[in-house]
């Protein structure tokens, strides 16, 4: 009885566990970038650059990351859907849904507003440098293949430094997993990933800064240093018993 | 014993003058230049604030208006205040495998110094080999070759070979930071130890893993033989004008054993008799390490873990110090301890710069800006082996040299419709370069740290051996290399 009974349990789990993946398409997403345009005041724009395999399916969830998502536009191509922010069990996440079922291959652009993305006091650390970390965690049944992150600093701000991602860089890859440079006069950072299996994600934590060093106090303190230097060595050119400490 | 920490009196030439007066004012501008302009494209902030800590650190350790060692102090100052590198990871240098290896080297230098037995082997070289200073010197070159072979680690090999020249300088009569013999055979140690390097694929891991991304990213195989038939010709070729450039600008003091004849040498040795006790307790501490290191590719079949290098002389320094089996107190073993700063400094200062981007950036903008792809094939050649070359100046580690460069240069290949192997493979025989100065990598920090050179020194000396490299290898690209097949 007992058997039976854990049995029956174990075939209810097993079918709530399939519940979200019930409509996911088994050859998954094909290629998945996300851009997240922080504006300055911590609000960001996110725009789902999508291509899904031909599934032959009208709806499909999407993983979403960001808290209090709003605003959600979508555009299809041919097709009509729609995109809202809901939960698969507990779970957060986009919810596509097609007027009908694509055939063949379908690429999809949805934008949102994320209003909440970022906190600048609380993010503010050491150096003037501000702490951004952003995890994109695939709570999905879909394997993601063709991951890319794109975030958009405001205008003004350069990257200070890359505290860690995932994947991981071991500064031995051909490819590393992460770049940044100026476009269009703001600062974007990469992170690419090949895959992001169903419970797996992709990370990146960086700090960033004011593009603008504060010149006078390094200046100055430069043109103290050097003269103080110069007089002190002033007998260097004359000194005739003047030695040289030549090695450690 | 020669290896001595205390500064030497010489009398300064004008050059050297003029360098320690402007150091501290041109390191100054180096820094506040490269701090505030603005940052450019795909360089983090940290990245730029720790090449300007670097570029300066540099000028102060080539025109040394600030003692070396302090110079370190103050690179590691700098990296921590400016937040170009976090204080843990600063403090956290002291940790790296090289410190400890150095250590290590100088406690085993130390108790076969003590026990006569590098005595003996320097002046049965000597008496063999070296009768003649210069003799001595290329002898010392042609061994470093045949170990290149034999032990696949630059650094084992560089503590290896140290008990043995410092005790060959001091039969010369070598004085640290004097003599023209030492700071030779010292320059010319780590040359041929990283150069010979090049030669031979198994030498280093670097080397294999340039022949990895040839073979994964350019679709080319490498076999053994190319890269020994390519690529160890151009080493031994290149050891040998070295050898001469050491004689012709570093003239010997003495062209026999500290201006003596060589039967005072042979009696010497004669006297020494049979081994002491000492003398087989070090050999056999010295043969232990010399088996770790050389079987280090085994040590998993044989015992099921692997014992890397530095352990591997840990365990000889532990040897050293435990009663019956060791030879040695702590209060005998002679350590360079403002050597150890310095390196400290050194490696924060590049790993800094590696780590944050910096040196990679560095390599793009190189390319970028010299705008290679309209060039020929000879002249994008030409430019490939000069930056590869010369690349190892922002870099203190030869794998992550390799994976930055050896892909730039494949990429590179491809865009211009050139075989990969043709640009790749020669820019891969100059990974192991390393030779201009000190923190380049860890051979250069264990003959620095004997005291015999200079940074000056071994910078126009490694700067004149790589031009010499270099243009053997512009030579071999369309004759030599044509011939092998490599390039098209």
């Amino acid at each position: 009885m007992k058997i039976v009974m854990f049995a029956r349990c174990l075939a209810l789990l097993l079918s709530l566990m399939a519940l979200p993946t019930w409509a996911q398409d088994a050859r998954g997403i094909t290629a998945y970038q996300e851009i997240i345009d922080v504006a300055p005041g911590g609000s960001a724009t996110v725009t789902l650059n999508v291509t899904l395999a031909d599934s032959g399916l009208d709806r499909i969830d999407l993983p979403l990351n960001f808290a209090k998502p709003e605003n959600f536009a979508v555009d299809a191509k041919d097709l009509k859907a729609t995109a809202a922010a809901g939960k698969t069990g507990d779970v957060k996440v986009i919810k596509l849904q097609f007027d009908r079922k694509p055939a063949g291959e379908v690429k999809v652009q949805i934008t949102f507003t994320a209003k909440e993305f970022f906190n600048w006091e609380k993010a503010k650390g050491a150096h003037g440098v501000y702490n951004l970390s952003y995890t994109f965690a695939n709570a999905t049944a879909t394997d993601i293949n063709g991951y890319a992150l794109k975030v958009l600093l405001p205008t003004g701000y350069d990257i200070a430094g890359i505290t860690s991602s995932t994947p991981k860089a071991t500064g031995e890859e051909a490819e590393p997993p992460y770049d940044f440079r100026t476009q269009s006069g703001r600062t974007a950072l990469n992170l690419r990933s090949k895959s992001v299996a169903p419970g797996k994600g992709a990370a990146i934590a960086f700090g960033f800064e004011k593009d603008e060093r504060n010149p006078l106090l390094v200046i100055a303190l430069g043109i103290i240093i050097a003269a103080l230097a110069l007089y002190l060595k002033r007998d260097v050119l004359t000194d005739p018993d003047f030695v040289k400490e030549t090695v450690a | 014993m020669a290896v001595t920490t205390e500064a030497q009196p010489k009398q300064a030439s004008s050059f050297q003058r003029w360098l320690d007066f402007l150091g501290i004012p041109v390191a100054v501008l180096v820094f506040v230049a490269l701090y505030l302009v603005p940052t450019p494209s795909g360089l983090s902030s940290q990245g730029q604030t720790a090449l300007a800590v670097f570029m300066t650190a540099l000028v102060l350790w080539v025109s040394q208006a600030i003692p070396t060692y302090a110079t370190s102090l103050l690179a590691m100052v700098l990296l921590v205040l400016t937040g170009a590198w976090t204080e843990s990871n600063v403090l956290g240098v002291f940790g790296q495998d090289v410190i400890w290896l150095m250590v290590c080297a100088f406690v085993l230098t130390s108790a076969m110094t003590k026990a006569n037995l590098a005595r003996r082997i320097a002046l049965a070289m000597v008496v063999s080999f070296g009768t003649r200073a210069r003799w001595a010197l290329l002898s010392m070159i042609v061994l470093n070759g045949f170990l290149a072979f034999l032990v696949p680690s630059t650094t084992a090999r560089a503590a290896l070979m140290l008990p043995i020249v410092l005790i060959l300088a001091d039969v010369y009569g070598a004085v640290p930071g004097k003599s023209n013999f030492g700071a030779s055979m010292m320059i010319q140690e780590l040359q041929s130890n990283n150069i010979y390097t090049s030669g031979i694929l198994t030498a280093t891991a670097c080397n294999i893993m340039a022949v990895g991304f040839i073979r994964e990213l350019g679709k080319q195989q490498v076999f053994y033989t190319d890269w020994l038939f390519a690529a160890f010709p151009i080493a031994a070729i290149t050891m040998i004008i070295a050898w001469i450039l050491g004689l012709l600008f570093l003239k010997p003091e003495h062209d026999t054993p500290k201006g003596q004849g060589l039967q005072i040498l042979r009696d010497q040795l004669k006297a020494m008799g049979q081994l002491t006790a000492n003398e087989w307790k070090a050999a056999f501490i010295f043969t232990l390490t010399v088996f770790l290191w050389v079987s280090d590719r085994w040590h998993t079949a044989m015992w099921g873990f692997p014992i890397s290098t530095a352990v591997a002389a840990i365990i000889a320094a532990t040897l050293c110090f435990l009663p019956g089996i060791g030879l040695l107190s702590w209060k005998e073993t002679k350590i360079p301890w403002d050597l150890m700063i310095f390196s400290c400094g050194a490696y924060a200062a590049g790993l800094a710069l590696e780590n944050s981007g910096g040196a990679k950036w560095l390599m793009d903008w190189i390319f970028i800006e010299t705008n290679i792809k309209s060039m020929s094939f000879f002249g994008a050649y030409v430019l490939v082996i000069l930056v590869s070359m010369f690349s190892h100046f922002v870099f203190t580690s030869k794998t992550v040299r390799t994976a930055i460069v050896i892909p730039i240069v494949i990429a590179l290949a491809k865009s211009m419709g050139i075989s990969p192997i043709s640009l790749a493979l020669s820019a891969a025989f100059t990974m192991t370069w390393t030779i201009t100065l000190p923190p380049h990598c860890k051979p250069n920090l264990i003959f620095y740290g004997t005291g015999y050179f200079s940074i000056p020194q071994q910078l126009l000396y490694g700067i004149a051996v790589c031009l010499v490299g270099a243009a053997l290898l512009i030579l071999a690209g369309p004759t030599w290399f044509v011939f092998l097949g490599i390039v098209k």
